[in-house]
C-alpha cells in the first residue's frame, strides 16, 4: 500500500520516519520525497499487512496520511498514444503495448508527475485523495 | 512490369475490385513475395501520420455584422488571429497562446473546442471607416456559424525528424518533449514506415493538387510546405482541408510543457502503385529510415550530433548512447497513424476516396536555408569581464579580502588545477562572516553553477539569467577553466548603450 504523507511546517524538521521504524520495526521504503517552502511530502510503500499500525502512528505524529489506492491515473478515452510519457517515467510504469497502445502500471508508479507535465493533452492526473 | 494509370485504379475503386494495403502491410508483403510480384498484387497503397505539427491553422470567415466592422485585431477566446486580410476573415495559428490562459490554451484549443461544437467568445477591435463604422465586436459563435473554415497547414508531414536528447545536467523542456538531464531519455517523431514522404521520397505521386486524408476529411495538398528540405529527406507538405468535415479524432490541441502550444494532426496519403519503381519505395522499412539523435541543450541552430539510428532501432525503446543503454519514447503517435492508415484504406475499399494525379509536381530535390543575419551576434567572449577567482582550500574571510579588493560581486571558486568547482556571491560571504559559520569555502559555496563558453551567444546569456533567476554567469572553456564572468549589470550596460560589438 503506497501512502502519501504531508508534513506541515511544525513537525517537518522532526525525525518521524525514523522514529517509525525504530518504534513498529517494520521497513518503510520511501519512493519519493519532496520539499517545497516549509511543506514537505513523502509516499511510503508499505507492506499491506501493517498498513493500519503504520497510519496510527503517523496520524497521532500529526502528519497528514492519505491512502494512494491508485497513485496515478490515465484518461484512457483521451489519450492519443503518443507515447512522451513513456521514457521519462524513471520507473518504467508506462510502456507500449503490442499495437502501440500506450498502457500504464499504476502499482508501480512512485509519484514523481513526470508524465504529468510530458503529457502533451493533459491526460495524467497523480491522485492525492 | 506493372504499370497502371490513376484512371484504371479508380475504375477498380468503383467497381470494389481495389486491392489496397498499409504501408506496413506492403512492407511485410514485399519482403514475402518481392517487390514485382507485390506491385502486381496491390493497387494503392495508404500511409499515414499523426504527429504534433505546429506549422497548422485554419482560415476562418464570420460573416459581416451590422454595422459592418473591418476587423482590425481579432481574438478567438482571447487567442489572436491575424486579420491583415479581408473584413471579417483571420487566420488562427495553432501555436498563438493565450492572452489570458498562457501556454496552457492557444490556438489549436480554440480549433478543438470548435471540433467539439462548443461556443467560443469571438472579440474584435477595428479603427473604423466610411463603409465599416463599426469599431469592436463581441460575440460568442459556434463553428456552424462560421461560413467558412478552411484549414492550411503551412508545414505537415515531415517525411522524417531529428531525434532529441539531453547531456547537460538540467531537465529541458522543448518542442520535443521533456529531456531528462544527462541523456536520460531519447524523444522521437514521426511514423517512420508509414510515413507518408518515406514512400514516395521521389514526389512521383504526391504533388500539387494530390488528394489527401487530412484531420478525418479529404484534403489536398497545397504545394511542398514551408522550409522543404527534401535532399536530406526533410520534404515538408502545405495542406488544406475543409475543418467543417474534420474530426476531432484526427485533430487534437497539444500543450508541451514550458514550450507552447501545437495541433496533434493525422494526415495520411494514398500512393498508387503506378509501376515497380513506386512499389518498391513503398516497400520502405522502418530499418531503412535513418535519422540523427543531437544534443537539445545546446540551443543552437547547430546541434551537436551524437550518432545515427535508424527508426527500428529507436522504435525497439532502448539505444545505445556513448554505451549507455538509453530509453527511447515517440511524441507523434504510432497507433494513431495506423489509424489514419487503415482508415484511408477502408474509404478507399468502400469506394469513398478517389486518387488524384498532381496538377504539377513538387522538387524532391533542395534544402532549406538558414536565416541571413546582416548584424553580427554578439558573443560571450565580447562581452564577458575579467574575474578574480578563489581557490577551494581559502577561507571566507579571504573571501571577503579579494571581494573588497578587487570590487567584485561574484567570486568563482576553483580547485588546484584551477577547475571551476563552484562560486561564492558577495552575499554568500557576508552572511557566513555576520553568521559566524564555518571559516570553510566549500559549506557555503553553490557548486551547481551554470556556466557559459566564450563562443555561445550574448543572447544565451541573457536567457539563463532571467531563467535561474541569477546575475552572473562564469564563462569557462572546455577544460573547465574560468576566463572571465558575465553579469546582468554588465550585459544592460552594452544594450542600453546599443553597443554592436
Ligand atoms: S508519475 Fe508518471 S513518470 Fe512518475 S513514476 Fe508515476 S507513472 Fe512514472
Ligand atoms: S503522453 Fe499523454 S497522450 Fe501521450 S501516451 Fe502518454 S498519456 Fe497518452
Amino acid at each position: 500500500m503506497k501512502l502519501l504523507l504531508r508534513f506541515n511546517p511544525e513537525i517537518i524538521k522532526k525525525p518521524i520516519i525514523a522514529e517509525t521504524v525504530l518504534e513498529t520495526g517494520i521497513l518503510l521504503d520511501i519512493e519519493r520525497a519532496r520539499v517545497e517552502g516549509p511543506k514537505g511530502e513523502i509516499v511510503l510503500n508499505v507492506p499491506d499487512d501493517n498498513c493500519r499500525q503504520v497510519v496510527d502512528i503517523l496520524k497521532r505524529k500529526k502528519v497528514d496520511v492519505v491512502r494512494l489506492d491508485v497513485p496515478i491515473t490515465k484518461d484512457e478515452e483521451n489519450c492519443v498514444h503518443c507515447g512522451a510519457c513513456v521514457a521519462v517515467c524513471p520507473v518504467g510504469a508506462i510502456a507500449f503495448e503490442y499495437d502501440w497502445r500506450v498502457r500504464m502500471d499504476e502499482k508501480a508508479c512512485v509519484q514523481c508527475g513526470n508524465c504529468v507535465t510530458a503529457c502533451p493533452v493533459k491526460v495524467i492526473r497523480l491522485s492525492d485523495n | 512490369m506493372v504499370r497502371r494509370t490513376i484512371e484504371e485504379i479508380n475504375d477498380k475503386i468503383r467497381d470494389g475490385s481495389v486491392n489496397v494495403v498499409t504501408a506496413e502491410e506492403m512492407t511485410t508483403l514485399a519482403q514475402e513475395l518481392g517487390v514485382k510480384e507485390a506491385a502486381k498484387q496491390v493497387d494503392v497503397v495508404t500511409t499515414g501520420t499523426f504527429g504534433a505539427m505546429c506549422s497548422s491553422g485554419v482560415f476562418f470567415n464570420f460573416g459581416h455584422s451590422d454595422p459592418p466592422i473591418k476587423m482590425q485585431k481579432v481574438w478567438m477566446n482571447d487567442v489572436e488571429a491575424y486579420t491583415g486580410i479581408a473584413a471579417v476573415d483571420a487566420y488562427l495559428g495553432a501555436t498563438q497562446l493565450s492572452e489570458t490562459k498562457g501556454m496552457e490554451y492557444g490556438g489549436s484549443h480554440v480549433i478543438e473546442d470548435l471540433l467539439q461544437g462548443k461556443e467560443i467568445w469571438l472579440k474584435a477591435t477595428a479603427y473604423g471607416t466610411d463603409c465599416y463604422p463599426r469599431k469592436r465586436i463581441d460575440t460568442s459563435i459556434t463553428l456552424d456559424d462560421m461560413n467558412t473554415a478552411t484549414m492550411v497547414n503551412p508545414r505537415n508531414a515531415y517525411q522524417k525528424y531529428n531525434s532529441a536528447t539531453n547531456c547537460s545536467s538540467k531537465t529541458i523542456y522543448t518542442y520535443m518533449g521533456t529531456l531528462l538531464p544527462n541523456c536520460g531519455n531519447v524523444a522521437y517523431s514521426g511514423a517512420g514506415v508509414l510515413s507518408p514522404l518515406s514512400n514516395d521520397p521521389g514526389y512521383r505521386t504526391i504533388g500539387i493538387g494530390t488528394r489527401i486524408f487530412l484531420g478525418g476529411a479529404q484534403g489536398y495538398v497545397v504545394s511542398e510546405g514551408t522550409q522543404h528540405s527534401p535532399s536530406g529527406g526533410f520534404g515538408t507538405l502545405m495542406v488544406t482541408g475543409d475543418l467543417k468535415k474534420m474530426s476531432r479524432e484526427y485533430i487534437r490541441a497539444a500543450a508541451f510543457y514550458k514550450y507552447g502550444t501545437t495541433m496533434y494532426v493525422g494526415l495520411g496519403i494514398p500512393i498508387p502503385i503506378l509501376d515497380d519503381e513506386i512499389a518498391k519505395a513503398t516497400a520502405v522499412s522502418d530499418a531503412d529510415i535513418t535519422t540523427t539523435v543531437y544534443d537539445y541543450s545546446t540551443p543552437r541552430r547547430n546541434k551537436p550530433a551524437l550518432r545515427d539510428v535508424t527508426y527500428e532501432e529507436l522504435k525497439s525503446g532502448m539505444i545505445d548512447l556513448n554505451g549507455k543503454e538509453v530509453r527511447t519514447s515517440s511524441l507523434s503517435s504510432f497507433y494513431k497513424a495506423r489509424q489514419v492508415a487503415s482508415e484511408l484504406k477502408a474509404q478507399i475499399k468502400k469506394g469513398k476516396f478517389f486518387l488524384s494525379l498532381p496538377a504539377q509536381t513538387i522538387q524532391a530535390q533542395g534544402s532549406s536555408k538558414p536565416m541571413k543575419q546582416t548584424l553580427e551576434m554578439p558573443l560571450i567572449k565580447d562581452v564577458m569581464a575579467p574575474v578574480a577567482t578563489i581557490t577551494l582550500g581559502f577561507s571566507v574571510h579571504e573571501a571577503a579580502k579579494k571581494i573588497i579588493q578587487d570590487k567584485f560581486n561574484h567570486l568563482p571558486v576553483v580547485d588546484e588545477n584551477s577547475r571551476l568547482v563552484g562560486i561564492v556571491t558577495s552575499w554568500d560571504v557576508s552572511k557566513a562572516l555576520a553568521l559566524s559559520k564555518s571559516d570553510k569555502l566549500a559549506p557555503i559555496m553553490t557548486r551547481n553553477v551554470i556556466t557559459v563558453a566564450p563562443d555561445d551567444p550574448a543572447d544565451l546569456a541573457v536567457r539563463l539569467l532571467e531563467k535561474h533567476n541569477i546575475s552572473a554567469l562564469p564563462v569557462i572553456d572546455k577544460d573547465k577553466k574560468v576566463l572571465g564572468i558575465v553579469t546582468g549589470e554588465g550585459l544592460s550596460k552594452l544594450i542600453s548603450r546599443g553597443v554592436q560589438p
